[in-house]
């Protein structure tokens, strides 16, 4: 087994577990998520530390075990932006309902910009 | 005498709005399984209450509001879009895959390899009967993998034909039903609120949304205009129109109910990434054959023409194909005899100096700078490169899909006060988290690269 290794599944694991809470989005998820980035973080430092000097073919495992860990690093960052995305259109609707209400579709109403009228003579 | 009447009655009525309250509850239990069922919230209105202008209080039944929420319904329609589109290409180019071997054990690569290494075995024996025969059956066996790698291709696109026509039939069913249920909410506007109808009605329309990129309008009494990429009409009102696949041996096309081509206006769900593969994938992995094989043949043929056979005269070609756009799927070898094939130069009559010449095509760039070798392992590896990307997308847009519909689930029925007061907590969530993500991937990299080095 190459040096790292274990540090390595710790490091996938912790951040499979992120990505599991990430498919909820909510607030408190996004926190719970952090400690479990933190870990495979930290795990990964150690792998560093222990990969240096390696023969290739250990290097290799190693390599393949790291494009797992990219690939849910990759699903993670998509979940966050996903969510994000969401959130962003989401407070966008309910800023304009806040303003203009809903119409009879149940949908937020366009919000109207303000105008005023003037009459000289 | 009156007020206890009065009190009886309020009483009575309040009964009432707790049984309809219940049936609501009872509603939203019994169909929480159903696809495309959203909660509806029973509300109690209460009425004024001040005795000495004879109101008695109490409560009678509101409206009852249904908490979908339609802003979280298109994210879900985006998804699933984008979902169908990633997992259909993962489906398609899984059957065309294995035509491209890349280990050079089997397929194209051995059969290239077969042939090189059999000029040069001409090349030790330039006048041995078995080494000449060794060249025309690799030659031969040459031919025959490059003809069914077409063939296999072409069974492929066959294949998609009828999926597409499928998908098509799919999507005109899916609007038929949803233009059956704009008919019945236009009929009787208790409908748009029924929840069954209400469930069935996003289901269908979550169904289409996996197919094609659909734009969905509400219409104010509750019905739905359905759009094809924003702009041609698939439903409207209680008129669905059909779209038709074409399908022949060039492009597949796909028709809207007027016979206008709106191919082009697909672009997500399965059946756009159905045609993307049977239009422009499929077709470039060909193109990549024919050059291959004319180029081989090309090549081959020239220099067995600068040499000279075992009589002494000019070589024959020992390939052949009809035309350059279809190489591929008509090379073959030509009527040429063992004693025509060209081992030796003019300048050197029964020599080896031709076999050399052919023997040493296989390590020089000959097509798009690369040798014959290079270039059937870059399209094996394109093939490889772009499944593998396929599958890629497929997990991470499953996992938008998921999160869409768990979000969804999570923001029915909210406060905007709640949600509104949540904004600021949510961005600090999402920077934080983000940060880390950030530090995790760049670590990740920074790694790979370290032991690449």
């Amino acid at each position: 087994m190459p040096r790292g290794e274990s540090q390595l599944r710790l490091a996938e694991a912790a951040a499979e577990r992120a990505r599991r809470l990430l498919l909820f989005p909510s607030a408190a998820n996004l926190d719970r998520s952090r400690p479990f980035l933190e870990q495979a973080c930290a795990n990964l430092e150690e792998v560093r530390r222990l990969a240096g000097e390696q023969p290739p073919a250990r290097k290799r495992e190693l390599l393949a075990g790291l494009t797992v860990l990219r690939q849910t690093g990759r699903r993670v960052t998509a979940l966050l932006e996903g969510a994000a995305r969401f959130r962003a259109g989401w407070f966008e609707a309910l800023k304009v309902a806040t303003a203009a209400g809903y119409n009879q579709a149940g949908e937020p109403a366009p919000s109207m910009p303000p105008r005023s009228l003037s009459v000289e003579g | 005498m009156p007020g206890l009447f009065n009190t009886l009655t309020t009483a009575a009525d309040a009964l009432g709005v707790f049984s309809q309250a219940l049936n609501t509850v009872g509603n939203n239990v019994e169909n929480s399984g159903t696809p495309g069922f959203a909660r509806q919230d029973f509300n109690a209105v209460a009425l004024p209450f001040d005795p000495r202008m004879g109101l008695e209080g109490g409560v009678v039944a509101g409206e009852i509001q249904n908490s979908r929420d339609e802003y979280a319904e298109q994210t879900v329609w985006t998804d699933q879009q984008a979902f169908g589109t990633a997992d259909q290409s993962v489906t398609e180019l899984s059957s065309v895959e294995p035509l491209f071997n890349v280990t050079g054990d089997s397929g194209i690569p051995q059969a290239l390899d077969s042939l090189f290494q059999s000029f040069s075995a001409l090349s030790v024996s330039p006048n041995d009967a078995v080494a000449r025969n060794n060249v025309l059956s690799s030659a031969t066996e040459l031919t025959h993998q490059f003809n069914s790698t077409v063939t296999g291709l072409g069974n492929a696109s066959l294949n998609l034909n009828q999926r597409i026509a499928s998908a098509a039939s799919t999507i005109n069913g899916l609007t038929q039903q949803i233009a059956q249920l704009n008919t019945q909410i236009d009929s009787d506007p208790q409908s748009a609120s029924d929840q069954a109808v209400d469930a069935t009605l996003h289901n269908a329309i979550e169904s289409l949304a996996e197919y094609a990129n659909i734009t969905v309008l509400r219409q104010p009494g509750g019905s739905v205009t359905v759009l094809l990429d924003g702009q041609t009409p698939l439903v409207m009102a209680n008129q669905h129109y059909t779209i038709q696949a074409s399908t022949g041996s060039g492009a597949t096309v796909v028709q809207d109910a007027s016979g206008k081509d709106v191919t082009n206006q697909l672009t997500g769900g399965r059946l756009a990434a159905m045609i993307n593969i049977r239009n422009t994938v499929l077709p470039g992995y060909c193109n990549s054959l024919n050059q291959l094989a004319a180029g081989i043949s090309d090549q081959v043929n020239n220099a067995l023409l600068n040499g000279v056979d075992q009589s002494g005269n000019q070589g024959a070609q020992l390939f052949s194909y009809s035309s350059p756009s279809d190489a591929a799927a008509t090379f073959q070898v030509t009527g040429i005899t063992t004693d025509q094939l060209a081992a030796a130069l003019p300048s050197a009559p029964g020599g080896n100096g031709n076999a050399l010449n052919l023997a040493a095509l296989a390590n020089s760039p000959q097509v798009a700078g690369m040798t014959f070798t290079q270039y059937y392992s870059s399209l094996a590896s394109q093939v490889g490169q772009s499944l593998n990307t396929a599958k890629q997308d497929q997990t991470t847009q499953q996992d938008l899909l998921d999160q869409a519909r768990a979000t969804r689930s999570d923001t029915q029925g909210v406060s905007l006060d709640t949600e509104a007061i949540k904004m600021l907590e949510y961005q600090r969530a999402y920077q934080a988290t983000s940060h880390m993500v950030t530090i995790l991937n760049d670590l990740t990299q920074n790694l790979m690269d370290m032991l690449q080095s």
